[in-house]
């Protein structure tokens, strides 16, 4: 995942507005030094996201959510949920079209948006990073959408204007809009739906679907007409609307993909329906769409132009919202992220979300860490607290949650989570706990040798602050010994992959908020992004019942059963969800920055300016 | 001069095709597979292995090693520098995109260099000992000190927080809109030109010093000519030589493009995309940069040696 870094809370107990200039002079020129040694490693994937107090989206008010949403699929861990329900909607009427909340929104002008680096490719099913997935969004649409206007809470129409969801989840029936065309003309229809998901499904030899998990459960996809669509499953799954609505599931053409082979990375303007237009790709520079005249959406979008503009360092991004050069960046330097905060008149500021968590993964194949116990004992000596203000300079990061997002609504509760063992402030019992499971294990006295911590990337604070100051925890509490050994990013996969590590530092990413998905990847037996190589049948078991619940209060039962068992077998020391900065001048309207993941609301048909 | 530009011509010949060779292998040799980039971890880690042998031969990498070297050069002679393994764009466009940029910053801070150090080592020189020579020695060393790219930092961060101002984050050229491409270069051009300023005025200053005492300049004075006129005529145009060889080697070096002041600044440079390149494995990008920096850096050397014959009436080219 690229672009992933460091960022801080406006909410936390160091008043950001308590740094003085000068000071932010000399620790940014410090920074800035850093980021430029940086240059010289491989790109930025590997610095972490440094999260803040989680954003509170249950006390957010959007002003004008869209009017009929199916319920909410992607609800805020922390709001109430209602008595037993399905997690899935049974049925959702048509809504109104998506609008900027504000009234009287402007039209016309270009927003300029801090992009990131460029991408590899251009195939958005075969990519797992946001450097496709930012700037190709605005051209694409799917079948439903998480809705902009309240942060992504709740699901919304957008090509299927309404559908229905069979009683026992084995069926989902999707009615598309009638005349929306492709941006080459031709028109949507259901045989589009069917290669797009068809595709995802089952790619054509050479081409990797990477969320293909998301869909394994889909037994067929019909067309009874042209205008409808079902997919039949062959057996339940309590996130699949959430599945259809994330940012990666963009509707193509079929057209496209047969004449592409199924393969688009080397298509750079493949056509969408979304609400802009491609109109050119300059590597290194920037990546232009225009407003689609023939949107099938007639209120959106309300700018004409969106640039986005290749930015490869963080404080970059942010200097060029601070002086105006561009109107909206992502993921910008803590610095930059500050001193926003200290011009409330010129720029906005918040964190958030994201959905890659960030971890230290165990070689579960190798000693010591083949032992649950020693694992168990890592869980419990590392102080997230005390990793967190170390490895960020300030402030908190995202503590207390466990294994699940934050904005999952199976989401342990976390002032209760910060109470658990491993979680909680106070070390003194999870240390003496450490111990004495070391003992059992019968690494009283540490380990025969060093232990391998391999790290991606040469330079970067996971490399320089992160990894040091775990290494010193694990020698200080457990008397575990380790060397630090980073590698490029061209050779760090290979090692991983055959096991040449003990430990490895990461932020590995779900395509959606549901643990479901992530869990999945990360801890099933053979899992595709199962690192530590951990295997445990009553995991699968766990998890295999609930990708089928539609029941929410099971999943949720579920849910925590699974948690709890991370806890003890603890397959990575998992630090917790981040969140990422972002910047925007104060005319950027028309779009909630209270959102609750980093795959949605990516499409700015609802953003004006008002200037 | 023509037989000695031909000789150097063919000279050079060798010198580049061992350049390419030796490039060609360490990228070769490197640990690193670039298909792990391409693609990416999820992605990567998902694929057969069927599917990545079937990549790498997309790339051209399932050919032996000679294979590939040879369609490299046979690709060179035909003008095409290759293409990115990433989206398939080609090198040439790189060049066309950020050469301009990273040329401009090279000439302008070489000329900076030049007008910031050579006056300050002829006043360190013809003044030794005096107080502007302390000072003068005191700010070159300082500028031979301090990093170019912490110059770069300290200026953005001074602009970006007291007068919200800083470089153009969007490329434009001289020939588009100068006023704006002035603001994006002139900061790297004068962070990269304080230091090598420095450079240039201590080899001045010394190179004055030396030929303060030299005979001929003895003869000069004792002929009655005016210090002004003996520094001109008979200093200053002999201590210029190695001026020049150093201000030929920095430029080369500039031309290359400079990481750390692209970086600071956040400029699209030559330098930022070939550590990129090198990073990612792009074969084809890091194998044909190099070969424009050898032949640059050839073409340099060579343009300097013929200076001195220009500079110099004694030197003869045979």
């Amino acid at each position: 995942m690229d672009a992933r870094i460091r960022s801080t809370s406006p909410m936390s107990s160091r008043s950001p507005l308590g740094v003085s200039r000068r000071r932010f002079l000399a620790v940014g020129l410090g920074l800035s030094a850093l980021s430029l040694l940086a240059a010289c490693a491989p790109a930025a994937p590997s610095s972490p996201a440094k999260p803040a107090e989680p954003a509170k989206p249950a006390e957010s008010k959007p002003a004008a959510p869209a009017a009929t949403t199916a319920p909410a699929a992607a609800k805020p861990a922390e709001s109430k949920p209602a008595e037993s329900k399905p997690a899935a909607p049974a049925a959702a009427p048509s809504a109104e079209l998506v609008k900027a909340p504000e009234p009287n929104p402007k039209r016309g002008g270009t927003i300029k948006i801090a992009g990131f680096g460029d991408p590899a490719h251009f195939d958005l099913d075969q990519s797992p990073t946001i450097v496709n997935l930012w700037p190709q969004s605005p051209m694409y649409d799917n079948l439903v959408r998480f809705n902009p206007i309240d942060g992504g809470r709740t699901i919304i129409p957008d090509l299927a204007e309404k559908w229905e969801i069979a009683p026992d989840g084995s069926s989902y029936t999707f009615h598309l809009r009638k005349g929306v065309k492709f941006h080459d003309g031709a028109e949507l229809t259901a045989q589009d739906v069917i290669a797009t998901y068809q595709r995802r499904q089952n790619p054509p030899e050479g081409v990797v679907s990477i969320r293909q998990e998301l869909y394994r459960a889909v037994k067929s996809i019909e067309a009874p007409d042209p205008y409808t669509v079902k997919f039949v499953m062959s057996e339940p799954r309590g996130y699949f609307l959430e599945a259809l609505a994330t940012g990666w599931s963009v509707i193509l053409s079929k057209k496209t993909l047969d004449d592409n082979k199924g393969d688009l990375r080397r298509v750079q303007n493949y056509p969408g329906t979304g609400p802009y237009k491609y109109v050119a790709f300059n590597p290194r520079d920037k990546w232009i769409v225009e407003k689609n005249p023939d949107y099938w959406n007639k209120e959106v979008p309300y700018v004409d132009r969106i640039e986005r503009i290749s930015i490869q360092e963080a404080k970059d991004r942010g200097t060029a919202v601070l002086t105006g050069q561009v109107d909206f960046a992502d993921a910008v330097s803590v610095d930059t992220y500050r001193e926003a905060l200290q011009r409330p008149n010129e720029v906005e500021a918040r964190t958030i979300p994201v959905t890659w968590a960030i971890t230290v993964t165990f070689n579960t194949q190798r000693p010591p860490f083949d032992d649950a116990r020693v694992r168990r004992a890592v869980h419990l000596a590392i102080s997230r607290q005390d990793l967190a203000k170390v490895y960020e300079l300030s402030d908190d990061i995202t503590m207390g949650t466990r294994w699940i997002h934050r904005a999952s609504p199976l989401a342990s509760n976390i002032e209760e989570n910060l109470k658990l063992p491993g979680y909680r402030a106070d070390k003194s019992e999870d240390l003496a706990e450490a111990k004495k499971l070391m003992a059992a294990a019968g690494f009283e006295n540490g380990f025969k040798e060093p232990l391998i911590f391999l790290q991606r990337g040469l330079t970067g604070p996971g490399i320089e602050i992160y990894a040091p100051a775990f290494q010193d925890m694990l020698k200080r509490h457990l008397g575990l010994e380790s060397v630090i050994k980073p590698v490029e990013t061209s050779v760090y996969w290979d090692q991983v992959r055959v096991g040449e590590y003990h430990m490895t530092w990461g932020a590995p990413a779900g395509a959606i908020n549901d643990p479901s998905d992530y869990w999945g990847q990360w801890f099933k037996t053979n899992g595709p992004q199962n690192y530590a190589k951990w295997s445990n049948p009553k995991f699968d078991e766990i998890l295999a019942k609930m990708d089928k619940e539609l029941d929410l209060e099971k999943r949720k039962a579920l849910a925590k059963e699974g948690e709890d068992l991370l806890d003890q077998e603890a397959p990575m020391f998992m630090h917790g969800w981040p969140t990422v900065p972002r910047i925007w001048r104060k005319h950027v309207k028309g779009i909630n920055q209270d959102i609750v993941g980093s795959y949605i609301c990516l499409r700015y048909d609802t953003i004006w300016l008002d200037k | 001069m023509n037989f000695y530009l031909l000789r150097r011509l063919l000279v050079s010949v060798p010198t580049i095709i061992g350049i390419t060779i030796l490039i060609f292998l360490v990228m070769r040799v490197l640990p690193g597979d670039p298909v792990s980039v391409v693609f990416g971890q999820e992605s990567f880690t998902a694929m057969s292995a069927a599917d990545q042998a079937r990549f790498r031969a997309d790339l051209g990498l399932d050919q032996p090693l000679h294979v590939q070297y040879l369609e490299w050069m046979a690709a060179v002679a035909r003008g095409d520098l290759g293409r990115s393994f990433w989206r398939n764009d080609t090198v040439a466009d790189l060049l066309i995109r950020r050469g301009p940029i990273t040329i401009q910053i090279a000439v302008m801070a070489i000329t900076f260099s030049w007008l910031i150090g050579i006056p300050i080592g002829l006043l360190s020189a013809t003044r030794r000992g005096s107080w502007q020579d302390h000072v003068a020695r005191v700010f070159s060393t300082l500028f031979l000190a301090i990093p170019s790219f912490w110059l770069g930092v300290a200026v953005v961060l001074v602009g970006v927080i007291y007068f919200s101002w800083r470089p153009p984050i969007e490329v434009d050229y001289l020939w588009t809109n100068p006023a704006r491409n002035l603001q994006m270069t002139i900061g790297p051009a004068l962070a990269l030109g304080a230091g090598a300023g420095a450079y240039v005025a201590r080899i001045t200053r010394s190179s004055i010093l030396e030929l303060l005492h030299a005979d001929f300049v003895r003869t000069a004075r004792s002929k009655g000519l005016v210090e002004k006129r003996v520094i001109w005529r008979h200093v200053f145009i002999n201590a210029v030589l190695p001026v020049v060889t150093l201000s030929g080697l920095i430029l080369a070096g500039l031309l290359g493009g400079s990481v750390a002041v692209e970086t600071a600044f956040g400029v699209p440079g030559l330098g930022t995309a070939l550590v990129r390149a090198l990073a990612d494995r792009d074969y084809m990008v890091v194998q044909n940069l190099v070969l424009v920096y050898a032949v640059i850096f050839t073409t340099v050397n060579l343009c300097v040696d013929l200076a001195y014959g220009w500079l110099d009436p004694r030197i003869r080219y045979e």
